[in-house]
């Protein structure tokens, strides 16, 4: 794959990130695979290398997806010895293979809702700051099993927030939009803060979307818990520094002045900041985070 | 043409500040009228009785439907299933989009088609590593190309179609064969000239994989309006009312400035939409510039200085009816490729009735020779047309640099193929009429 090309990958996924989260992007990105097996045209003995080839860029995305990094380890591992010299079948087992991943991920999806459901309690006022779609489901489901809570969505750019605005309004959330740099003069009407993440990692980070570790500290401040919702497979075993964060550096012109700005695609979150970690399972406290890491 | 000197000078120099963007187009138009009733050269009643009301109607008319339809989304919801019918494959990006930007011009207007379609274009395209700007101008030219099929489709056809009284009918049965044969070779000659950019990507699984997600991420980011189904149906039984209405516009009797604007009314009743936002989406500086420019020429008229044009310069070619029709064409097609069509088109209209007070030529010939001339020369340059301009800025937006002569480079042959075709049509057309 070219450097070009594998750099305007890297940017799609980054902004699959930021519309959809980690969850919804690896979901995203299974479904394309299995699309692009059914598409290419090669002979059997050409399916391997390329199989290989895409695995790998899958793998290097800045900043790693690190649910999509979890299950193609597990796809690659599965798929020696299916590769054989008649390319239907072989096609056939490879898709066979990618759809069980993509059921793993709607389970988990499912019992990450659950999950979240227990960490809302009635008269909550949430804020609300990534597109997680764990958080946004669960979300909507507490309305729908009549949970009386507010929702106090942060504005990032419209592209990021737009979903869950849509989320809110569409199914009858009780919600407010305001800006992210507004939250100090809403902080005292909020009770809990739910973040989303793209990977947690052993030396205690969490690599979430942009500007939340600002959120979370003002949060950790007013004594507002913060829950991170984070499933089994966001847990990485590359410490933070290897999670290949985007850097930007773009020359901006606005009125009449023009600047050099630089903008990263994530942020790091400590997790001492962090009150609870919500998993399948349900929220963990703070005091099992080592044990967690641990596993 | 006693008198004339002042309002030829006046309309050089309206012709001058539109030519060099002096001043905002309505302004020149406007500010050219009223030197002209200041100094009495006509009176203000006289001056409105210049502007045709059926022209004004049928473009307000349709603005307000664009503009209606534009909110529905339906149209970029079209695009984006388009682009997911590509695969990424190039060449099926190029005849699946120009397949829609050309229906889509010949019957909403050209801007509002490229401005639906060339973002969702460029997105496709960068994002697989192509070169955006062989698509974004060949989406331009195309819009052109499309947009000279109907009456509807481009304003020197709205004019030419109110002013003489040519039916939508009329226009679609002379015009939709040499439009369909133009963009066919507008195609075939794109096609052959950047073969090696619309290699297949079939063979290549990354690729396959980065279209996928790519596509995914276009549905996301262009389907931004929530589709209102009631909104929806009722913007399109309304167009489909309007398209009814024109088509059988010889049994009703309804002239189609009238029906756009019943239709228009019709819609805002039934969709309840804001007007005053609405009236915010209408072009009135195109419509005071259009009332200025009948008023400018309509003096010109009187003063007789078109007829003197007309036998001086046009007539002055012989009566060989073949020399006559494909002079009108080739000097519409040069002159709107450098002028805006709009201004040119009002002008030859009285001076193309006087050709044919002088030699009349059969089937409204010299009509089609106009439409077709102004439509197809306005791809000739970046300037050419207003679609192009637009298509130009959007990609500048999104950070893609079209010079004048990369726009040119592809923009002329294309334009002296579509001339030829049209030259042809029209001589084999004159052929059999005589």
């Amino acid at each position: 794959m070219k450097e070009k090309d594998r750099q305007n990958l890297f940017k799609i996924f980054r902004d699959h990130g930021d519309v959809l989260g980690a969850h919804g992007t690896s979901l995203v990105a299974l479904e394309s695979f299995i699309r692009s097996i059914q598409d290419v045209k090669c002979r059997a003995d050409q399916l391997q290398p390329l199989v290989d080839e895409l695995i790998q860029s899958i793998k290097n995305t800045e900043p790693q997806i690190t649910p999509l990094v979890h299950l193609m380890e597990a796809f690659e591992t599965e798929m020696v010895g299916q590769f054989g010299e008649d390319l239907d079948a072989t096609k056939q087992s490879i898709i066979a293979l990618l759809n069980d991943k993509l059921s793993v991920l709607e389970g988990i999806g499912k019992q990450m809702v659950a999950a979240g459901l227990t960490c809302i309690d009635r008269y909550d006022v949430i804020i609300v700051y990534s597109t997680s779609a764990s958080i946004r489901d669960t979300l909507v489901k507490a309305r729908k099993i009549g949970k009386p809570f507010e929702v106090l969505i942060l504005k990032q750019d419209f592209t990021k927030t737009r979903k869950l605005i849509w989320t809110a309004s569409g199914e009858d959330i009780d919600h407010e939009v305001i800006p992210e740099y507004n939250l100090s003069n809403f902080i005292t009407k909020a009770n809990k803060f739910f973040l989303g993440t793209m990977s947690i990692t052993p030396d205690n980070k969490a690599v979430c979307p942009l500007g939340a570790a600002e959120v979370v500290s003002l949060c950790h401040l007013n004594k507002i818990p913060v829950y991170l919702f984070a499933n089994s497979l966001k847990f990485s075993h590359k410490p933070s520094h290897d999670h290949r964060i985007h850097e930007k550096n773009e020359c901006r012109l606005e009125g009449q002045t023009s600047y050099n700005m630089t903008i990263h695609s994530h942020c790091l979150v400590d997790l001492a900041h962090v009150d609870f970690i919500v998993r399948e399972e349900g929220p963990i406290p703070r005091a099992d985070f080592q044990k967690l890491l641990a596993c | 043409m006693e008198g004339a000197l002042l309002p030829i000078i006046v309309f050089l120099l309206v012709y001058v500040a539109l030519t060099f963007e002096l001043v905002n187009k309505a302004v020149a138009a406007l500010f050219g009228v009223m030197v002209l009733l200041i100094t009495h050269v006509v009176d203000e009643h006289e001056a409105v009785s210049f502007i045709d009301t059926e022209t004004i109607m049928l473009l307000l008319g349709m603005m307000t439907i664009v503009a209606i339809l534009r909110r529905t989304g339906v149209f970029t919801l079209l695009s984006v299933r388009i682009a997911a019918l590509t695969k990424g494959s190039p060449l099926k990006i190029l005849i699946f989009f120009s397949v829609i930007t050309a229906v889509l011009s010949a019957f909403l207007d050209n801007v509002t088609t490229v401005l639906i379609i060339i973002p969702i274009v460029i997105e496709l395209t960068t994002g697989m590593g192509l070169d955006p700007k062989l698509y974004v101008i060949s989406q331009a030219v195309i819009s052109n190309i499309g947009g000279t099929a109907t009456l509807i489709g481009d304003p020197p056809n709205i004019i030419i179609g109110s002013k003489v009284g040519l039916t939508f009918n009329a226009f679609i049965l002379n015009l939709s064969l040499p439009v369909v044969i133009c963009f066919c070779a507008g195609l075939f000659y794109l096609w052959l000239t950047n073969r090696e950019k619309f290699r297949p990507i079939d063979t290549n699984l990354a690729k396959l994989f980065s279209v996928q997600l790519l596509l995914e991420k276009i549905r996301n980011e262009f389907l931004t309006t929530k589709i209102d189904r009631t909104f929806l149906i009722k913007g399109l039984a309304c167009l489909a009312l309007a398209l009814l209405l024109f088509v059988t516009q010889t049994v009703t009797g309804m002239s189609p400035g009238v029906v756009a604007l019943t239709v228009a009314m019709l819609l805002i009743i039934i969709t309840r939409v804001d007007v005053e936002d609405l009236m915010e989406e209408i072009e009135w500086t195109t419509l005071l510039f259009f009332s200025g420019l009948f008023i400018l020429v309509g003096v010109l008229e009187e003063k007789n200085v078109l007829e003197w044009i007309a036998h001086n310069v046009f007539l002055r070619v012989g009566d060989n009816p073949y020399v006559i029709v494909l002079m009108v064409l080739w000097v519409s097609g040069i002159v709107s490729g450098f002028l805006d069509n709009i201004p040119f088109t009002i002008t030859m209209i009285p001076i193309v009735k006087l050709m044919l007070e002088s030699h009349p030529i059969p089937n409204d010939i010299l009509w089609w020779a106009l439409s077709l001339g102004a439509c197809l020369g306005g791809n000739l340059t970046m300037i050419g047309a207003s679609a192009n301009i637009v298509s130009v800025g959007i990609a500048k937006r999104h950070n893609v640099h079209i010079s004048f002569l990369e726009f040119m480079k592809l923009s002329v042959v294309i334009t002296l193929i579509t001339l030829v075709i049209a030259s042809l049509f029209l001589s084999i057309y004159l052929w059999v009429s005589l």
